[in-house]
């Protein structure tokens, strides 16, 4: 068989004549259904009708101020509501996300040649929710090739087998720590892509209870990261080794501390990229339509110093 | 402005226009006739819904995203999802070329569509990321994905 062979048997399914008389007929008895209130009510008399008015305006009114009172906790058709750690993500105030993945920041920083390279990973702890939603889109602005700033998606789970990915940057195979029903790490092998786009299914999104959720953070497997990642030059460490680098920083630290090195340049960084840290979400709606919210991510110091010295915080924002 | 009856008339015209594709899409995903036509009816009520496009290719794209849509709710309603298809309610040339059908219905439903779209409706990456909403990168290595998976019937 070939192309041709498809094609041919594709082109040989027909619907049935049957079928189609009974798909016209269904749209139009869903027109006359209309039609025939439209008749009935031609004989209707005029106190009849005045009594009807009265109460349809009754009825009307009794609506209007239902909706009103339900306004904050109905879901409308075709909107959406972000949560993040069971709270609503808001236009007015910051929601901590508290998904930092607790990795010391240390490790995932690096320098060389004189350029400060930052990296970390947020685990997402957004959800979606409404009525009608078919799939929802999560998608960043497509830095990943421009210096300085990079955010992009991580994701490096079994659960990526549910999403679908734009703009894959790269994907790999990784040895990373596991989580196992035992609670038991040891290591495997599973696929890791960058992207800047990925789509989930509605009903296939993260329950993120079913990840662990310890003091605040995730531990173990988690379903999708987002990976903040900074190479900026710094014309003091032009040319520093690594050794050279270490006397920098307990030149300029009096209590000689990575951590409060990669920080206070990561939370520079941040602030100077702070219009480009924004998540895109799209619900894509099973009536076709979709609909579109911006989370403006933000970063600030945290007094926690049992781990990244920083919070991350979401709000939505007009753009 | 339009009457009802002019917009039946004009509704109806567009059902016999796209009735067989309508019908391909759905058979294509939901793997059984009945269900097919099930869609078809629901596409066809959807058609009058104010949303359509009046222009082409916009109402070509936007029925076969609806198609596609209304496949999804029947796959993911619990009637479904319980209960077994009927053989005797398989499309007739489904006996004929099982062989197809049944390497097709192996592939991921989003792999189904980007061949119909473009082996049978003769689209391009381009428009067909246009139609399903999704980069033409996503629907060029769908396309790649899925040619390899049929290559022992499609390169035969």
């Amino acid at each position: 068989m070939n192309e041709n062979r498809y094609a041919e048997t594709i082109g040989r399914l027909k619907l049935s004549d049957e079928a189609l008389a009974k798909g016209i007929e269904r749209m139009k008895n869903y027109e006359d259904k209309g039609k025939v209130v439209h008749m009935k009510s031609r004989f209707i008399s005029i106190k009849t009708a005045v009594a009807a008015m009265l109460v349809l305006a009754v009825g009307v009114g009794a609506v209007f101020a239902g909706n009103i009172i339900n306004a904050g906790t109905q879901p409308k058709k075709n909107t959406f509501m972000l949560t993040a750690n069971a709270q609503e993500l808001s236009y007015d105030n910051k929601i901590e996300l508290r998904g930092f993945d607790g990795n010391s920041l240390s490790e995932l920083a690096n320098i060389y040649h004189g350029v400060v390279n930052i990296a970390l990973g947020l685990q997402m702890p957004i959800k979606c929710e409404g009525t009608d939603i078919e799939s929802v889109t999560y998608a960043v602005k497509d830095y990943c090739e421009e210096d300085p700033a990079v955010l992009c998606f991580l994701l490096g789970t079994d659960y990526a087998e549910k999403l679908s990915f734009e703009n894959i940057r790269y994907d790999s195979w990784h040895m990373a720590p596991h989580r196992d029903k035992g609670h038991t790490y040891e290591e495997r092998y599973k696929p890791v892509y960058v992207a800047t786009e990925y789509n989930v299914a509605y009903e296939d999104q993260p329950e993120l209870e079913e990840f662990d959720l310890i003091d605040g953070y995730y531990r173990g497997e988690v379903p999708v990261s987002l990976s903040i990642a900074f190479n900026d030059e710094r014309e003091s460490l032009g040319g520093a080794s690594y050794k050279s680098f270490e006397e920098i920083y307990e030149n300029n630290y009096a209590n000689p501390d990575p951590h409060n090195f990669f920080t206070d340049s990561f939370l520079e960084l941040f602030e100077k990229h702070k219009d480009e840290m924004k998540i895109y979400v799209t619900v894509n709606f099973t009536d076709g339509t979709s609909q579109t919210q911006t989370i403006q991510l933000f970063c600030e110091p945290s007094d926690d110093h049992t781990n990244c010295f920083m919070s991350f915080y979401g709000m939505l924002i007009e753009e | 402005m339009s009457t009802s009856s002019d917009v039946k008339e004009q509704t109806e015209k567009i059902i016999r226009q796209y009735a067989d594709m309508i019908y391909r899409i759905a058979f294509q995903n939901l793997k059984n006739r009945a269900d097919a036509e099930d869609v078809f009816g629901e596409v066809c009520v959807a058609l009058l819904s104010k949303d359509v496009p009046e222009e082409e290719p916009h109402l070509k794209h936007w029925i076969i995203r609806v198609t596609i849509n209304k496949c999804h709710n029947i796959q993911k309603s619990s009637w479904h999802t319980k209960t077994e298809r009927i053989d005797e309610l398989k499309e007739p040339v489904y006996e004929e070329n099982s062989d197809i059908f049944e390497e097709l219905w192996q592939l991921p439903e989003k792999y189904r569509n980007v061949i119909y779209l473009y082996y049978y409706e003769g689209y391009t990456i381009q428009e067909i990321g246009q139609i399903l909403k999704k980069s033409p990168n996503t629907v060029s290595s769908w396309l790649t994905r899925a040619r390899k998976k049929l290559k022992a019937i499609l390169m035969e």
